[in-house]
């Protein structure tokens, strides 16, 4: 378990999500006749004007009006994707030049797999914590790639989540503690030169997912000396709805206390959004107080857990941007051509 | 592909960077005094992100950059501090639209220069996400 | 000051002229403009053209042109694009009027048609503000589309309000063997057409194509020799902002108000002088915010004057009696010059199934981009 020398917390945070969303029904009339289980209902799909760049600078503009902070206060602007437009040419400047930083900041960009934007998280508490810097903003962001026809395609959505880490006692989250859990586990990857992931179907579940992030939500349990039921949220990696559900229960949680950050079923897997959002979601209707479990999960394998606990200034802040559910709501669906066309699928 | 120009308009198409005179009017983008105005009439000043829908129309028929899609909607924004700026509209249908309604300023691509891909970045403006 | 008189006209049939060149129409043109006179006299050539650098691939216009004609003269090429050929036609006027030459040639000329309608509509759009309008999208069309947007909106109208202006275009085009499209529309049809950039049809837009025509213009000395010559009694162009964003008033075509009313003013007449009119009407809204701006009918009525019958050949102010841009075709930067031979023949009495009867004054206006740029000539029937 991690800690800071310096208490922090998150002091802003926002989410992004496309407008567009597929059905997985309609993914499936192209590629599968079976009606059998679907992993989502829709996923969300970037208009033919987004990438991970443009969804991170709407989710950190919503940040910084939660923050009250003038972007010129970021010390550092980290944005965690696997899906960065540029192969070299940092997302994280063009993001902080459009939210208006200083220059004198670090930006960079962070990739591990689902859980780039949390590893920014972790950092930032590291460089929050040890007094070197009061502002860092961590963004997780992806338009996330299926090949056509694969299982991943009914999943591979597309959102951004941004939180600012900043010093506790503006904290609308104070961080209690975190853990980091790795371990070398080739459950999905992807070459540089390949346009679509691999991944090993069923072995990306019992020792990739389930193992890294039951074993780090555990842990950070334990350590703090506390059960689920201590917690009024868990938030987890969503890939789909039936993993979070799983883990959530093998950890120790309930449904209900899962229900308020499960987006998946609505937005499909955004990747190093999913987690960030789904705390997000769940900032957006906690009150002060509330205890709040989040663990992210980032293929190749491992899983960063965090504990969080509400403070009396949430909910004020909250309505200083859209919420989560102002995304969620402006939906508008797309057919499998449209989407095809926009996501580059269709080869001249 | 001209990466010093669009380098150097990065100001104006991702924070609205605009200029603010002393008697109160507003400009976009920043320009060099006119003839006659003293060099310092004109200060920075960012426009505000919000506005009314002034005119739009939905283009189909256009440019080979932009005719990936098959309408391209432009408007032209009365922003709330009064100055008028022209720009894509996004995230919406033409039937949606209205003179008079609500928009917003968002960032997004706003295509690629050059067979390498340089991608470039600025305004566009959508209906008012209703929360 | 000397007066200034056009003694030679001629222009090509504007056409998808797919076989021929800029040169070959070009040549077509000065040929017939300069017909019997004598090409040694002629000391300068002037060459109204918008779109040559992108779609023909040449710049340098005037000496390519003055040497493949075998002039070798001042020879400047003049660009303010849809307004080039009138632009080029003031050069002209004024190197005449300023008495640094007797006789010069005007030509106008734009090969559209090489190239395939993306590339034109990127070609015309450099027309627009590069920075603040080409490059987030907007093409010349979508340009005159959001000004009738906000027309419409403003004055509470219909779009089929405009729709005479196309209707009218058209009936006269009918009567013109150079036009492009010489046949009749009705409102229905306009009201059928679909959206090229919406509020603006298919039927209230006009069609780029291929064209040139010249015009001789001489000092009175000159003009003597000349059967019917016509008289420039006015001659101004003046400017606005081409990004409309940053205009005063999105509505009202200043540089097309202020050139009119110095034209007038050197000619000395009232508006009501004018006997027929030529303006850049690429789009009914183009027309009718020209009409309003040259004084002929209050904000938001010119409409008006289209729907009972003012521009029609027999009323009282009849306007593109060769078709106009929509019907004619629209040559671009030739334009300014296509318009001046129509207003000359007219005067003349040579206009033809068109002819309008008595007209011994005339107004040309042409508009660059979405009327950044004005010109206006008035024509009048000269007593030499």
């Amino acid at each position: 378990m991690r800690q800071p020398e310096r208490p922090v917390g998150i002091v802003g945070y926002g989410a992004y999500v496309p407008r567009y969303r597929i059905a997985a029904q309609e993914i499936a009339r192209v590629w599968a006749a079976s009606e059998g289980a679907l992993p989502i209902t829709s996923k969300s799909v970037p208009g033919p004007d987004e990438d991970t760049i443009t969804m991170a600078i709407e989710a950190g503009r919503n940040a910084l009006k939660r923050a009250q902070i003038a972007p010129q206060q970021l010390a550092a602007v980290w944005v965690g994707s696997e899906s960065h437009p540029y192969s070299v040419k940092p997302s994280g400047t063009i993001v902080a030049e459009a939210l208006g930083t200083s220059r004198w900041i670090s930006a960079a960009d962070w990739e591990f797999a689902c859980k780039a934007g949390t590893e920014a998280l972790s950092a930032g508490m590291g460089l929050v914590g040890s007094g070197m810097a009061d502002y860092v903003l961590a963004i997780g962001a992806d338009t996330a790639q299926g090949r056509p026809g694969d299982a991943l395609e009914y999943t591979a959505a597309a959102a951004a989540g941004a939180l600012i880490v900043g010093p506790a006692q503006q904290a609308l989250a104070t961080i209690e503690a975190t853990v980091s859990y790795v371990s070398d586990t080739p459950d999905f990857f992807r070459r540089a030169d390949r346009p679509y992931p691999m991944h090993g179907n069923r072995f990306t579940g019992e020792p990739a997912y389930f193992h890294h992030v039951s074993t780090a939500a555990k842990q950070l349990l334990a350590e703090l000396g506390r059960t689920a039921a201590d917690y009024h949220y868990a938030v987890f990696h969503q890939p789909n709805v039936k993993f979070p559900q799983t883990v959530a229960k093998q950890v120790g949680f309930t449904p209900e206390q899962c229900q308020a950050g499960l987006l998946a079923g609505e937005i499909g897997n955004s990747y190093s959004a999913a987690s960030m959002i789904g705390l997000c979601a769940v900032l957006d209707v906690a009150q002060a107080g509330d205890r709040i479990l989040l663990a992210s999960y980032g293929s190749g394998a491992g899983s960063d857990a965090y504990s969080l606990v509400v403070t009396e200034a949430l909910v004020a802040a909250r309505n200083l941007a859209p919420r989560t559910s102002a995304y969620l709501k402006r939906r508008q669906l797309i057919d499998y051509a449209t989407y095809a066309k926009w996501r580059g699928k269709i080869v001249e | 592909m001209n990466l010093p120009k669009q380098w150097r308009l990065k100001g104006q198409r991702y924070r609205l960077e605009g200029q603010r005179h002393s008697d109160g009017r507003v400009r976009f983008p920043a320009q060099p005094a006119k003839l006659g105005e003293p060099q310092d009439a004109w200060q920075p000043y960012q426009l505000a992100n919000t506005g009314e829908l002034f005119s739009w129309t939905a283009q189909r028929s256009n440019r080979s950059e932009f005719d990936h899609e098959p309408i391209v909607i432009v408007g032209i924004i009365k922003l709330a501090d009064g100055c008028l700026i022209t720009a894509q509209l996004t995230d919406c249908e033409p039937s949606e639209l209205q003179i008079g309604m609500a928009v917003e300023a968002v960032t997004r691509s706003w295509g690629k220069v050059g067979e390498d891909d340089l991608l470039v970045y600025g305004y566009k403006f959508r209906p008012q996400l209703i929360d | 000051m000397q007066q200034v008189f056009i003694a030679g006209t001629a222009c090509t049939a504007v056409r998808e002229h797919y076989d021929r060149s800029l040169l070959d129409l070009a040549l077509e043109a000065l040929r017939g403009a300069v017909g019997s006179f004598d090409p040694s006299l002629i000391e300068a050539l002037y060459v109204g053209n918008a779109l040559g650098d992108t779609l023909s691939e040449q710049s340098q216009l005037g000496a390519y042109i003055a040497g493949a004609a075998g002039l070798n003269c001042e020879a400047v090429r003049v660009e303010a694009a849809g307004a080039s050929g009138a632009l080029a036609l003031r050069q002209g006027y004024l190197a005449i009027a300023s008495g640094q030459a007797d006789v010069v040639v005007v030509l106008g000329v734009e090969k559209a048609t090489d190239k395939l309608d993306a590339a034109v509509q990127a070609s015309l759009a450099l027309g627009l503000d590069g920075e603040l309008e080409r490059a987030v999208g907007l093409t010349l069309t979508g340009g005159w589309a959001l000004l009738m947007q906000r027309y419409l909106y403003q004055y509470q109208l219909p779009a089929t309000a405009l729709a005479p202006f196309a209707i009218n275009a058209h009936a006269n085009g009918a009567g013109n063997r150079n036009a492009l499209y010489r046949f009749a529309i009705n409102a229905q049809k306009w009201a059928n057409a679909g959206q090229i950039a919406e509020p603006l049809n298919m039927l209230d837009c006009s069609t780029v194509a291929d064209g040139a025509a010249a015009v001789v213009l001489v000092s009175e000395r000159y003009a003597r020799e000349v059967a019917q010559p016509i008289a420039i009694v006015g001659s101004a162009s003046s400017s606005s902002t081409v990004a409309l964003a940053q205009r005063p008033d999105l509505l009202w075509l200043e540089a097309a108000a202020a050139s009119g009313t110095k034209a007038l003013q050197q000619a000395n007449i009232d508006r009501d002088a004018i006997d027929l009119i030529e303006l850049s009407d690429p789009h009914g809204i183009a027309a009718a915010l020209s009409l309003e701006a040259l004084g002929y009918a209050e904000r938001g009525q010119a409409s008006q004057l289209a729907a009972e019958g003012v521009i029609a050949k027999d009323g009282a102010l009849p306007l593109a009696t060769a078709g106009g841009y929509k019907a004619r075709g629209d040559v671009g930067g030739a334009t300014g010059v296509y318009q001046v031979v129509e207003l000359v023949a007219q005067l003349r009495g040579q206009a033809g199934a068109n002819q309008v009867a008595k007209a011994k004054t005339a107004l040309a206006q042409c508009l660059g981009g979405v009327g950044a740029t004005a010109v206006t000539h008035i024509l009048q029937v000269a007593e030499v």
